[in-house]
C-alpha cells in the first residue's frame, strides 16, 4: 500500500505532465458538461419531472445562499461561480467513491521499489485542485470588491493611514494576513478532509475489502456533500462581504 | 517555503490547468443550466405575480359588485320604506277624506230625511186638521140638526168653519 500526498503523473502532453487527479478532474468536468448539455435540451416552460426536481434544488440552493449573501440580487450575481464550486466539488468528491477510483492503476518500478499509480484519483486529494479553487474564491472576491465598491474603498479595507487611525492601520494589516489565511484555510480544509477520507477508504479496503467499507463509503458521500456546501457557502460569504464597503467608509 | 511547495506537489501549471478547468465548467453551466433555469423560474414568478394581480383585481371587482349590491339593496330598502310610509300617509288621508265625505253625505241624508219628515208631517197635520174640521163639522152639524133652528145652525156652522179655518191657517 502506497500513500502519496502528491498527485502521480500519468502521461505527458508535450512538456505538460498530466497527473491522475487532473485526468480525473477532466473526466468529472466532461461528465458534468455532458449532463448540463442533456439537461439544457429538456428545459421547457412546462417542466418534466427531472426539470421540476432540478428547479426545486436550484431554488432551495438560491434561498439557502441568500441567508449568507443577504440579498437575492447578490446571490444571482455570484451564482455562476458559487454554484459551480458546489457542483464541481460535489461531483469530484462523489466521483472519488466510485469503484475503480484509486484502485485501478499501473504497477511500475521506481528505484527498485514497486510503485502503484492509480489511473483515477479523487480530485480534491490533490492540493493543486483545492488551492486553485481557493485562489479563484479569494482573487475573485478582490475583483468583485474592486468593481462593486471601487478601488479606493476596496483598498481602504487593507491600507489605512497609521497617523490618521493607528487601530485602522493594524486592522488593515490583520485583514491582509486574513486574506492569506483564507487561502490556506480553504485549501487545507477541503484537501485535508478529502485526502483523509481517501486514505481512510484505502486502509479500510485493504484491511477488509467487503461489507466494512460500505458505512465509510456513506460517510465519504456525506463528507463530500458537506465540504462542497461549506466551500460554496464560504465563497458566497467572501464575495458578499467584498461587495460591501466598510461601515465607516460607506458613511 | 520551496520545500513545502515541493512536498505538497504544488505546481503552477497544474494550478492553472485546474483554474481553466473550473472556468470552462462555470461557463458551460452558466450557459446551459443556470441561465435557462433562472429564466424559467423568473418567468414562472412573473406569471404568478400576474395571476396574483389578476386575482386581486377580480377580488376588487367582486368587492365592488358586492358593495354595489349592498348599496342597491340599501337604496331599495330606503325606497320601499318611503313608499310604505307614503302609502300609509295616503291611505290615512284617503280614509280621512272618505270618512269626511261619508259624514257629509250622512249629514246631507239626515238633513234631507229631516226635511222630508217635516214636509210629510206638515202634510199629515194638514190632512189631520182637514179631517178634524170635517169631523167637527159633521159632529156639529149632527148636533145642531137635532137641537137648533136653521139660522142658528148656519151661524154656528159659519163661526165653527171660521174657527177651523183660523186653526188651519195657524
Amino acid at each position: 500500500m502506497h500513500i502519496s500526498i502528491k498527485a502521480q503523473p500519468l502521461f505527458h502532453i508535450g512538456d505538460f505532465v498530466v497527473t491522475n487527479t487532473l485526468f480525473t478532474s477532466w473526466l468529472v468536468v466532461l461528465f458534468v458538461v455532458v449532463c448540463a448539455f442533456l439537461f439544457s435540451r429538456i428545459i421547457k416552460k412546462v417542466p418534466s419531472r427531472i426539470q421540476a426536481l432540478a428547479e426545486i434544488v436550484f431554488e432551495k440552493f438560491l434561498d439557502f445562499m441568500e441567508v449568507f449573501a443577504g440579498s437575492k440580487a447578490l446571490v444571482r450575481k455570484f451564482l455562476p461561480i458559487v454554484a459551480t464550486i458546489f457542483v464541481f466539488v460535489l461531483a469530484s468528491n462523489w466521483a472519488g467513491t466510485l469503484p475503480g477510483v484509486e484502485t485501478i492503476g499501473i504497477h511500475s518500478e521506481d528505484h527498485g521499489h514497486e510503485v502503484f499509480t492509480p489511473l483515477l484519483r479523487t480530485v480534491n486529494s490533490d492540493i493543486n485542485s483545492t488551492l486553485a479553487l481557493a485562489l479563484i474564491v479569494v482573487i475573485g472576491s478582490h475583483i468583485i470588491g474592486l468593481f462593486m465598491i471601487g478601488p479606493k474603498h476596496h483598498a481602504g479595507k487593507f491600507l489605512v493611514n497609521p497617523f490618521k487611525s493607528p487601530i485602522g492601520f493594524f486592522v488593515g494589516f490583520l485583514e491582509i494576513i486574513g486574506e492569506f489565511s483564507r487561502i490556506v484555510s480553504l485549501t487545507f480544509r477541503l484537501f485535508g478532509n478529502i485526502f483523509a477520507g481517501s486514505v481512510l477508504m484505502l486502509i479500510i479496503s485493504y484491511l477488509a475489502p467487503f461489507i466494512l467499507p460500505i458505512p465509510f463509503l456513506g460517510l465519504e458521500l456525506f463528507v463530500g456533500f458537506i465540504q462542497a456546501l461549506v466551500f460554496s457557502v464560504l465563497a458566497m460569504m467572501f464575495f458578499a462581504s467584498a461587495s460591501h464597503a466598510h461601515t465607516e467608509e460607506a458613511h | 517555503m520551496e520545500e513545502i511547495v515541493h512536498a505538497l506537489g504544488i505546481e503552477w501549471k497544474h494550478l492553472l490547468a485546474q483554474i481553466v478547468n473550473f472556468g470552462i465548467l462555470a461557463f458551460v453551466l452558466f450557459k446551459l443550466v443556470y441561465k435557462p433555469l433562472l429564466k424559467v423560474i423568473d418567468e414562472r414568478i412573473e406569471k404568478t405575480k400576474e395571476a396574483d394581480l389578476k386575482s386581486s383585481s377580480i377580488d376588487d371587482k367582486l368587492a365592488e359588485i358586492k358593495e354595489l349590491e349592498k348599496k342597491t339593496l340599501d337604496e331599495a330598502r330606503v325606497m320601499s320604506k318611503k313608499i310604505l310610509a307614503d302609502t300609509e300617509k295616503n291611505a290615512e288621508s284617503l280614509s280621512k277624506r272618505l270618512d269626511e265625505e261619508a259624514h257629509a253625505r250622512i249629514k246631507k241624508l239626515e238633513e234631507a230625511g229631516a226635511k222630508k219628515i217635516a214636509e210629510e208631517r206638515d202634510v199629515f197635520f194638514a190632512d189631520l186638521k182637514k179631517q178634524a174640521v170635517e169631523i167637527v163639522a159633521i159632529a156639529l152639524e149632527k148636533s145642531i140638526k137635532e137641537n137648533l133652528d136653521a139660522s142658528t145652525k148656519s151661524k154656528i156652522t159659519e163661526s165653527a168653519v171660521k174657527e177651523v179655518e183660523q186653526l188651519v191657517k195657524k
